[in-house]
């Protein structure tokens, strides 16, 4: 495995890959190649020949983009690409000596960003670089947004049902039932959202008879409703 | 490929015949169009699956028509360019470039940056799309969580019960779970501001 790192860039403008670029190739001439065309534009780059050193590099120290070979029908290849992209989240740039529908269509479905047929030539390989990382970047943060938003969801349905308890318990209004959990919370030095499930959890043991599910008939013969 | 609809936009008509014939021998529908006027009238009524513009338009330039397209559809767009020095890659990856093809462009090169264009482009409306439901989830289950907890305690019911009442109510009222709970929230609400 080479770490090879060039402090020399030709100019100002500073990529926007924020890590090193793993390069995957068998073929050392063309790992060196990447690595020439890559180090001039300022990019730091680790190269490797074969999967077991790839996933031990990845492992040690997490590239922010990987360009990797592949040969058409060699599924060797596909594996490596997979875990990256599911194991690692990272983007892939795909780099095919000759152009195979099969072979593209296959890396699409798996996830890669970026296509180069060789011979490479550095503006290609630059754009496909700087696109994919920034397109990456796009999809992490959405998918990260995503999650917490799913959290939320999640977390803010116990927080509200609690507001709503204690609107009617107290006769608050929405804020100040808000306002009204949160300084308990503070006070008990707990989180909102722990309160707030307590609050409703209580709430629906208290009024659940014993050992019972949820049952309307039940409520009728209580006199309830 | 697999019968998407591309919209190739160039003002050198070698360029365009050339994609054109070798892209529809792949299976693309191609529409071609030499400037971004041409394409702002063309996307006010047609949606292509991509769109493929030469970053150096005569008049509305590519990088200007990427930011129009950004702003009023939902087109994802790649770009083609004689150029590709670092500054301008950048820029088109920052307007929300999803490839960018260096001239001259093979046309087997072509299709690979489209394929993996079409892909990625269409996780990225997935997760738009997911995001805007969850934003609206997020709304809507607020008020409906509050009304269940105020139905709980007004009637001594459980989590449960109080969910099911309130859907009761909204489908003997033909109102929809989100506008009952909102009511309930904003009677309690009211109620509990009087002094």
């Amino acid at each position: 495995m080479s770490h090879q790192h060039d402090q020399n860039r030709p100019d100002d403008t500073t990529p926007v890959v924020d890590s090193h670029i793993l390069i995957v190739d068998r073929d050392e001439a063309a790992r060196e190649a990447l690595h020439k065309l890559l180090s001039a534009a300022g990019y730091e780059t680790v190269a490797v020949g074969d999967a077991i050193t790839a996933r031990a590099s990845c492992r040690d120290a997490a590239p922010a983009l990987v360009i990797m070979e592949t040969h058409s029908g060699d599924e060797a290849d596909f594996v490596l690409m997979r875990w990256f992209l599911s194991e690692h989240q990272l983007p892939v740039i795909v780099i095919e000596e000759t152009p195979c529908s099969d072979g593209i269509r296959q890396a699409v479905r798996l996830g890669g960003h970026g296509f180069i047929l060789k011979p490479i030539s550095e503006p290609e390989l630059i754009a496909a670089v700087e696109i994919a990382t920034m397109r990456h970047r796009q999809w992490r943060e959405l998918r990260l947004r995503n999650e917490e938003m799913t959290q939320a969801l999640h977390t803010n349905r116990q927080i509200s049902t609690a507001v709503g308890i204690l609107m009617e318990r107290h006769r608050l209004t929405d804020t100040e039932a808000f306002e009204h959990l949160r300084s308990k919370a503070r006070a008990s030095q707990r989180k909102v959202e722990d309160l707030a499930r307590d609050l409703v959890d209580a709430t629906c043991d208290l009024n659940l008879p014993a050992g019972n599910s949820p049952d309307f008939s039940r409520r009728d013969s209580r006199g309830r409703d | 490929m697999s019968g998407e609809t591309l919209l190739l936009v160039d003002d050198d008509r070698l360029v365009l015949s050339s994609l054109v014939e070798g892209l529809q021998g792949a299976g693309y529908r191609v529409a071609t169009e030499e400037s971004a006027e041409d394409v702002i009238d063309f996307c006010s009524a047609q949606t292509p699956d991509l769109a493929v513009i030469d970053i150096r338009l005569p008049g509305i330039s590519g990088i200007e028509l990427a930011r129009w397209l950004k702003e009023n559809t939902d087109i994802p767009f790649l770009f083609l360019s004689a150029y590709a020095d670092t500054e301008l890659v950048q820029n088109a990856a920052e307007y929300g470039a999803f490839g960018y093809l260096v001239k001259p462009v093979d046309t087997a090169q072509a299709i690979a940056a489209i394929e993996a264009a079409l892909a990625r482009a269409r996780e990225v409306q997935n997760l738009k799309r997911s995001e805007a439901g969850l934003t609206s989830a997020l709304v809507a289950n607020r008020h409906i969580s509050t009304a269940i907890g105020i139905l709980m305690e007004r009637h001594r019911l459980s989590n449960l019960e109080a969910f099911d009442t309130m859907r009761q109510m909204a489908r003997s009222r033909r109102q929809k779970l989100a506008e009952i709970a909102s009511d309930i929230v904003n009677a309690v609400e009211q109620l509990n501001l009087e002094p």
